[in-house]
């Protein structure tokens, strides 16, 4: 009980810094409001499937990595403290499932082959998808992983390269040297 | 100074990194160098389209269909830890009552334990005292762990159980502990107390390993995935565990076995294609505990583009087929390659998958076992359970044609063993031996005989050749074709639907199988049409009185209504048939009960023989029955088909929907209007030019040789626009002068007439048949003529029939099958198609390929 009151007094607290309205759904979707949920899926869905794609780069992934994603942040709903908009929360909550779907990828490789993927066999360049139609799209999507990450979260979201140092546990001049990689590739890639 | 190129900083610049003096230093380099200005601009304008991209992406619509509902069933579900105390505390009431209930038992106990002391002497009183504080205790503790699992039980039936999860927890095991406390209840002694003991150790681990520890215990999560629509198993669907590398596919019955998955909380993803990806719940894997986790998935329709198909087919098949040419994976690769299994090096090929855990190896877009140089991939071979029912088929032997010169049986239009043989097929497995009845399958196939042009209602058509199957044999055909009726001069029909609504019907390739085969039917009645609608399960029951075919809203509704549970009556419902369809009599008309079982006859009448007996007593009012198979696992083909054939009638087996389009839509003529009864066919063989004959197939439908006069004796009927086709393979006497001519027994002297050897008359065809209603039968006689034409020259009716024999043969594994060979089934069936506008003669190269594929007997 006691605790109750404090989580209690201490989102009173924080109502009043703002994001209140943010703060009102997420507790109540929290609490088992499935209509304040789904609003609040509804409204993020776009955006978190759009980082994810670009990061894993793989259509039939990307649906199960934004589903993950979502449910994460559902889970950890509770933790949320009305700090920044809820869609900016939830949004880094999708990088962070994508890094970790990413990182297990690497470290286990791919053991189960998703043969059923028609579009690797309409295209002959298997990572790209017929979903990203642009260019540019597909340009990242063919960088290697680190640089696609650094290039997506600096100059597609505009992170910064301290908080992208941050998520990825790598130095501020790593990530640099990602993105110029990056920038470079797409350079040749468009013919620029 | 400026000399130093400033590519390293262009980013730092465009992204406003830099400070004010290293900004001025790159706008005086780039005033001065090209090569700089135009790197800088290239940058700016890949940043700016990288700015430019949309920061939302909706996603396909299938995908956000599936999301959302994932995230209803997760939304709806999904508790906050602060609402679980809340739960937990209303829990506790709920702890009290089992707590007041565990020192109830103790009470018993010590009731249990006074009677003790009151009988025994004081020298045990210590020790059974000490057994009964033990179990006192174990019981409670028990009580509290078997709690908190009710609690996990009950968390993980609701958090996690998406629709398509039909069974989630080891609720079995529940049970079984559940009885198990009851024993204690009961007050039973020491035994009870050890299995207590050993169950109570158990929850202790159980409980320890809530706790989420990672990668410690290992545990096991297996199911099986079938087709929410027809129940049947689905091999080769993909099963991952999602954030790990652990996958599995399905064995060909659908069931699938993830092995070593770390112990905590998992979710995992079923993909395979043609239907909707599914994810489960979170499932609490835990050690010792394989965790059961079916999945019905629903078959997924991908709307497409219009595909226009211009001349250049030619050229894109050629690209295909050397595509197909390249994609060889050779043993040195197989070497060469870092796999694991040769079905994972096997998993390189475009349309090959393997599982991580299994060395299985599944093939998109085919439903078969895959085998590499011998060993078989699939983890486990064990002949799936069923209960379906064949009658043992003892072959027709080459029969001496001097000693039994006439060859007598019945017609067969029946064509349910190919669906039959082709629903195994297609799941993967080859039929049993002896659901293979080749002369059903022969005439599954239409053949282009002619129309008959005299006064009976069909013409007789022979026709002989080399047989394909050994060069030194011949093959002699014998067609029936009927006459053709269209819908106009089709009788008035009075059809009485018998429908099996029992407990076993209740499966999706069941009952709604058989309401979606009726649907059919009744959009083609007319207004002088009338049905009626029987249903039977535990007993029988009139459903809708016979109705007007132009009131087919209410026929659909009645069929639409129908719902599955309950015993087996079959006779029951086989009477109240057969008196409905005596009540609504038409004189001139298509009188005829329509039975749509899986044949799991299992109250009242349900011996073969009493069955039959009772439709033996029906049929000679004129009213035929057909009988339309349905389902699989407690199929009773051996049942059923005895049935359609003592009642008049014929049998289909209805394997899905298209089949039932077949059956009740396009040949409904010949399903439902018979144009001849108690058709025989009895062949003389000419023993002068024949040596021996043996007829392929109809073994079932064999008569005695007096049987044919005899109009007593039943037959089969042949439909409106039915073919029969009949073969013989035969043994020509080589040389006139080889044969014996006479065949001397003790008693009596066997002679062929001089003149037989003078004609080149093969055989002669005599058949019997009667009108529909009539009891007398009129007898045709048609004889045959040697031509021994090769097989090359033979109709295409001739090479297709005995495509299809050489096929059945192979699956029989028939003694005769010479040198039958899928592929000379293939060459032969594929250039003998003909027009085939329905398609089914293609489908059956398909299968035959298939099943190629999936034989691993060598010798084919």
């Amino acid at each position: 009980m006691e605790q109750q009151t404090l989580a209690m007094a201490e989102i009173f607290s924080l109502e009043k810094q703002g994001f209140s309205g943010d703060l009102d759904i997420a507790r109540r979707a929290a609490t088992g409001d499935s209509e304040a949920f789904l609003a609040l899926y509804q409204q993020n869905l776009p955006r978190v499937y759009a980082v994810c794609l670009r990061m894993v780069a793989d259509r039939e992934e990307a649906g199960e990595v934004t589903q993950q994603a979502l449910i994460r942040a559902w889970e950890t709903l509770d933790s949320y403290r009305g700090e920044s908009p809820l869609s900016a929360w939830i949004h880094r909550v999708a990088i962070n499932v994508a890094l970790d779907y990413l990182r297990s990828r690497q470290r286990l490789g791919r053991r189960v082959q998703f043969t059923d993927d028609l579009d690797i066999y309409d295209n002959p360049d298997p990572s790209s998808s017929r979903e990203i139609q642009l260019d540019i799209e597909q340009a990242i999507a063919a960088l290697s992983p680190q640089a696609r990450t650094v290039v997506i979260l600096h100059d597609i979201e505009g992170y910064s390269h301290a908080e992208i140092s941050g998520m990825l546990g790598i130095a501020i001049g790593t990530s640099k040297a990602h993105l110029h990689a990056a920038r470079r590739s797409l350079k040749e890639a468009l013919g620029q | 100074m400026n000399q130093e190129h400033i590519s390293h900083l262009i980013d730092d610049y465009i992204d406003g990194n830099l400070n004010a003096e290293e900004r001025a230093k790159v706008d005086s380099h780039l005033k001065v160098c090209s090569q700089c200005r135009k790197e800088l601009s290239a940058s700016e304008s890949v940043v700016r389209e990288l700015h430019r991209l949309p920061k939302a992406i909706a996603p396909p619509a299938e995908l956000q269909e599936a999301i959302t509902k994932t995230m209803l069933r997760y939304g709806t579900n999904h508790r906050s830890p602060r609402k679980r105390k809340t739960e937990i505390r209303d829990l506790f009431d709920y702890r009290l009552t089992i707590r007041l209930a565990a020192g109830f038992i103790v009470l018993i106990g010590a009731g249990v334990l006074l009677w003790y002391m009151l009988r025994d002497s004081g020298g045990a009183e210590k020790s059974v005292a000490q057994k009964t504080e033990s179990q006192a205790r174990l019981s409670s503790k028990y009580q509290d762990s078997n709690d908190t699992q009710r609690e996990i039980h009950k968390t993980i039936a609701k958090n996690n159980t998406p629709p398509g999860i039909l069974e989630s927890l080891p609720s079995s095991k529940a049970a079984k502990r559940d009885k198990s406390s009851a024993k204690i209840a009961a007050g039973q002694q020491q035994p009870v107390a050890e299995e207590k003991m050993t169950i109570a150790a158990a929850h202790d681990s159980s409980n320890q390993n809530k706790m989420p520890k990672r990668y410690t215990v290992i545990g096991q999560i297996k199911g099986r995935i079938i087709d929410s629509l027809t129940g049947d198993p689905l091999p080769g669907a993909l099963i991952t565990l999602l954030g790990t590398s652990i996958g599995a596919t399905t064995n060909l019955d659908g069931e699938y076995l993830l092995n070593g998955v770390p112990e905590g909380l998992h979710r995992i993803k079923v993909s395979t294609i043609g239907y909707v990806p599914q994810m489960s719940g979170n499932i609490s894997v835990k050690p010792d505990l394989a965790q059961q986790l079916d999945f019905r998935m629903f078959p997924q329709t991908i709307a497409g583009q219009e595909v226009i198909v211009a001349a250049q087919a030619r050229g894109q098949q050629e690209a295909i087929n050397q595509q197909i040419a390249t994609s060889v994976v050779s043993s040195e690769k197989i070497q060469a390659l870092p796999d694991a299994s040769s079905a994972a090096a096997l998993s390189r090929l475009p349309g090959v998958s393997s599982g991580s855990t299994t060395n299985q190896a599944a093939v998109r877009g085919l439903a078969a076992k895959l085998l590499v140089d011998g060993v078989t991939l699939s983890p486990e071979s064990r002949p799936p359970f069923n209960t379906e029912d064949y009658s043992k088929i003892d072959e027709n032997e080459f029969k001496d044609a001097l000693a039994n010169p006439l060859s007598t049986f019945s017609i067969d239009v029946d064509a349910a063993s190919y669906s039959n043989i082709r629903r195994f097929i297609n799941n993967g497995q080859l039929p049993p031996r002896d659901a293979v009845r080749i002369e059903e399958m022969i005439n599954y196939f239409k053949y282009d005989y002619p129309q008959p042009s005299g006064r009976h209602p069909f013409s007789v058509n022979t026709e002989e050749s080399v047989c394909p199957w050994n060069s030194d044999h011949s093959l002699l055909l014998i067609g029936l074709q009927g006459k053709t009726l269209h819908a106009e001069h089709l009788p008035p029909s009075n059809l009485v639907f018998l429908i099996d609504v029992s407990g076993s019907m209740n499966e999706p390739n069941k009952l709604p199988l058989v309401k979606a085969a009726f649907r059919v039917l009744v959009r083609q009645l007319r207004a002088q049409d009338r049905v009626a609608i029987v249903v039977y399960a535990g007993r029988a029951g009139l459903v809708l009185p016979s109705t007007s075919g132009d009131e087919k809203e209410k026929v659909l509704d009645a069929i639409d209504a129908l719902e599955a549970g309950g015993s087996t009556a079959g006779g029951e419902g086989i009477k109240l048939a057969y008196t409905i369809a005596r009540e609504n009599f038409l004189k001139n008309g298509n009188n005829r009960v329509i039975l749509a079982t899986d044949g799991d006859f299992n109250v009242g009448i349900s011996s073969e023989g009493e069955l039959i007996r009772l439709i033996e007593d029906e049929r000679k009012d004129n009213i035929f029955l057909s009988v339309l198979g349905f389902g699989m696992g407690n199929y009773k083909d051996s049942k059923m088909e005895k049935l359609a054939d003592k009642g008049n009638g014929n049998y289909a087996y209805i394997d899905d929907i298209q089949e039932a389009r077949k059956v009740l839509g396009e040949q409904m003529a010949g399903t439902l209007y018979t144009i001849a009864k108690d058709v025989k066919i009895q062949i003389e063989f000419n023993p002068a030019l024949v040596k021996s004959y043996r007829l392929i197939g109809y073994e079932n439908r064999l008569l005695n040789k007096e049987d044919f006069k005899d109009d007593k004796k039943d037959a089969g009927e042949l439909g409106a626009g039915h073919t029969v086709t009949a073969l013989y393979e035969l043994i020509l006497n080589d040389h006139k002068s080889d044969v014996r001519g006479v065949d001397s027994l003790k008693y009596q002297t066997t002679v062929i007439r001089p003149e037989s050897f003078r004609e080149d008359e093969l055989s002669t065809v005599h058949l019997r048949y009667k009108p529909p209603t009539d009891t007398t039968s009129i007898l045709l006689t048609t004889p045959v003529r040697k031509s021994t034409e090769d097989v090359e020259d033979a109709s295409r009716n001739l090479r297709f029939a005995s495509a299809v024999a050489m096929f059945g043969m192979i699956l029989r594994e028939s003694k005769y099958k010479g040198n039958a060979s899928y592929d000379r089934v293939l060459a032969l069936a594929r250039e003998s198609r003909g027009t085939d506008t329905q398609g089914y003669n293609a489908e059956f190269v398909k299968l035959v390929e298939a099943c190629k594929l999936l034989d691993a007997r060598k010798e084919h």
